[in-house]
């Protein structure tokens, strides 16, 4: 709510003290997309530019070169880029980036939502009050602790060990699965999250006990009350919480970083751009003689337009996502804020 | 009406089993990738733990290991300057961007949020970042050579590396949006009574605004403490840690540990040691800063 009242907006003194806010909150906003505006130019600079005229912000010479050379793995000479990220082209980054990020809104948004529903309307007091504080615990630990022992537990699922137990009295060793260098070992992590089960929870405690009562009283079971009555009414919720985990998962860099370290045809974007930008900047003047990798690199054009246009094509999604879920998140946000 | 009591207790046994069901994969994920590795963490910190070797029970040695190692000094000075600098120069700014900002009229207040919250992706963030600091081609320095003021080494100087990481995060200020949702819940009644005895606009922002935004600011500010002495990836992808250590935090000592000299027992060791301290923040910052206003507001009065 506004703390200068409606009718009192015309005295001068008011006016000008509202002009200063609005230009201090407009400074912001450009400020904000400023960085943007300089990645998408810098994108579209040849490389003579970036180091000839590097602060212009409108490109003299627009050029699409670098997304061209992003898009293949050759050089202009034939010759494969002695550099990790150009063995493969940017669309297997880009597929895996999507994968990546869909499995992980596919297993988490059912199976969060449903645990928050479960507690939030199915389960006795007592249950509900037990479950609340198992779901919602690992939110007040700091998960940097349990990085070493998740990256155990992942190598040969479900023993945290570092080796599989074998069978008492046998020879047989206990199943067991491998997810390091697998999407699985960022998806199943990342199946249930404690923080959009506190949105989904927030959201459901809203909704009036009676209209599932209604509904059993109907003769409906419980999946179908779920999906046909809670579901619609959960849409704004939905949405936020999808956004959420979809831009997560899109951003995440440390878990496959670790997990898919080896497996370079699974990279996401996050990491391939890191990849890239570490080429980049490995080398200082000072260290002597450039390294040979990076030398075929600059010599066939890749700086930091390459860089910037990695980057473009890694924010393009997101903001698709932000562009599709606007309108719901404007609207969501406020539930999320009264029950957060 | 005989009937009806079996087909009750029917009815809540089927209810409790359906609500069993829902509640099982969640339940089965935060069991296993959620608390099991907390666990197992304190069972790896007192094990000699090497990927090739079978681990050995090593007591407390490898916290005595953490508590030799000079780095792991440098990386908490390291990461408490990161956090004092980050919470004290970032913390404010979207609580006072989001009380302005409800000033505007609504469809002003929509086309900046919109324009605000555009996301770029994080690691792309990051990188134009790392570019803008670049000492000769980056545009922070072809600013300050158009003013005529010293260049700078940004990243590269062990002083203002680590300023230079928190640098972003001032100049892109901007409103919070777990504000803007609260102070929609802000009566509108109490700014006009306190317009009637004739309260300034500081004063209203003072006395009634932020005590009313009180428990979120308390809740904030406890997550960003957390979360930036958990800082790594902005420093790993901006800096690596360098120059030199100046900018190794805890986590990417941790990191490093683990997946460069393998020594997961130590790693883990110091990732407990982390845990404690940022239990005992946490502990001292609930103490100094509850989240009821009710309290806060009778020591004020009295």
């Amino acid at each position: 709510m506004p703390l200068i009242p409606q009718v009192g907006r015309r005295r001068p003194k008011t006016r000008l003290m509202l002009l200063a806010i609005a230009i201090f909150l407009w400074i912001g906003v450009l400020l904000h997309l400023f960085p943007v505006a300089w990645m998408i130019s810098a994108s579209f600079k040849p490389t003579l530019e970036i180091f000839n005229a590097p602060f212009r912000l409108i490109p003299k010479e627009p050029s699409a070169a670098s997304y061209k050379l992003l898009a293949s793995t050759v050089n202009a000479n034939g010759q494969s880029l002695n550099v990790d990220v150009f063995r493969y082209p940017l669309h297997i980054y880009l597929q895996n980036s999507i994968k990546i990020s869909f499995l992980t809104l596919l297993c988490q948004l059912p199976i969060t939502a449903m645990a928050a529903y479960a507690v939030s309307k199915l389960h006795s007091r007592r249950a509900a009050k037990w479950l609340f504080y198992f779901f919602m615990g690992t939110l007040m630990i700091p998960g940097q602790i349990a990085i070493v022992p998740r990256f155990l537990l992942l190598s040969h699922f479900p023993w945290p060990t570092r080796t599989v137990p074998g069978i008492p009295f046998t020879d047989l060793f206990f199943p067991s699965w491998s997810f390091i260098g697998t999407y699985w070992g960022i998806v199943l992590p990342a199946a249930f999250s404690a923080f959009n089960f506190l949105l989904f929870k927030g959201f459901f405690d809203t909704l009036p006990t009676e209209l599932i009562e209604a509904a059993r009283i109907d003769g409906a079971s419980e999946l179908t009350t779920l999906r046909a009555i809670m579901l619609p009414l959960a849409r704004p919720v939905i949405a936020v919480t999808g956004y959420f985990t979809f831009t997560g998962a899109w951003n995440d860099f440390l878990g496959p970083w670790i997990i898919l370290m080896s497996e370079q045809q699974k990279w996401p974007l996050s990491v391939a751009l890191y990849k890239l930008q570490w080429a980049l900047t490995s080398w200082q003047p000072s260290q002597g003689a450039m390294d040979p990798a990076l030398q075929t690199l600059i010599s066939s054009g890749v700086g930091y337009n390459a860089l910037m246009a990695l980057a473009v094509v890694e924010s393009i999604p997101i903001f698709i996502a932000f562009l599709i879920f606007r309108e719901q998140l404007m609207k969501g946000i406020q539930i999320a804020g009264l029950k957060g | 009406m005989a009937s009806v009591v079996p087909r009750k207790s029917h009815n809540l046994r089927y209810k409790t089993l359906m609500a069993w069901l829902f509640t099982l994969p969640g339940l089965v994920v935060q069991l296993v990738f959620g608390w099991l590795p907390v666990l197992f963490a304190f069972v790896v910190a007192f094990q000699r733990y090497y990927f090739i070797k079978d681990p050995e029970y090593v007591g407390v040695n490898n916290f005595k290991e953490v508590v030799a190692d000079p780095l792991v000094i440098t990386a908490f000075q390291n990461t408490l300057w990161f956090a004092f600098l980050s919470v004290g120069l970032t913390f404010l700014m979207p609580i006072f961007v989001s009380i302005l900002l409800m000033e505007m009229s609504r469809r002003t207040i929509r086309v900046m949020m919109i324009l605000w919250f555009i996301p770029v992706a994080s690691t792309a963030g990051i990188a134009i970042w790392k570019y803008m600091y670049h000492p000769n081609l980056g545009l922070l320095n072809g600013i300050l050579r158009g003013l005529h003021l010293p260049e700078q080494k940004w990243l590269d100087d062990p002083v203002l590396a680590m300023f230079s990481l928190i640098l972003p995060g001032i100049i892109l200020f901007g409103p919070g949006l777990i504000y803007i949702a609260a102070l929609q819940n802000v009566p509108e009644e109490l700014y006009e009574a306190a317009e009637l005895e004739g309260a300034s606009f500081w004063r209203k922002i003072w006395n009634i605004t932020l005590p009313r935004l009180r428990p979120i600011i308390a809740m904030m500010l406890l997550f960003s403490v957390i979360g930036s002495m958990q800082v790594f990836e902005l420093p790993f992808i901006m800096t690596g840690g360098g120059p030199g250590y100046a900018t190794t935090t805890v986590v990417m000592y941790i990191y490093s540990l683990a997946f460069g000299a393998y020594n997961l027992g130590k790693a883990t060791a110091l990732a407990i040691v982390l845990f404690c301290a940022i239990m005992i923040m946490v502990g001292f910052q609930r103490r100094y800063f509850p989240e009821n206003i009710d309290e806060s507001s009778e020591n004020a009065r009295s």
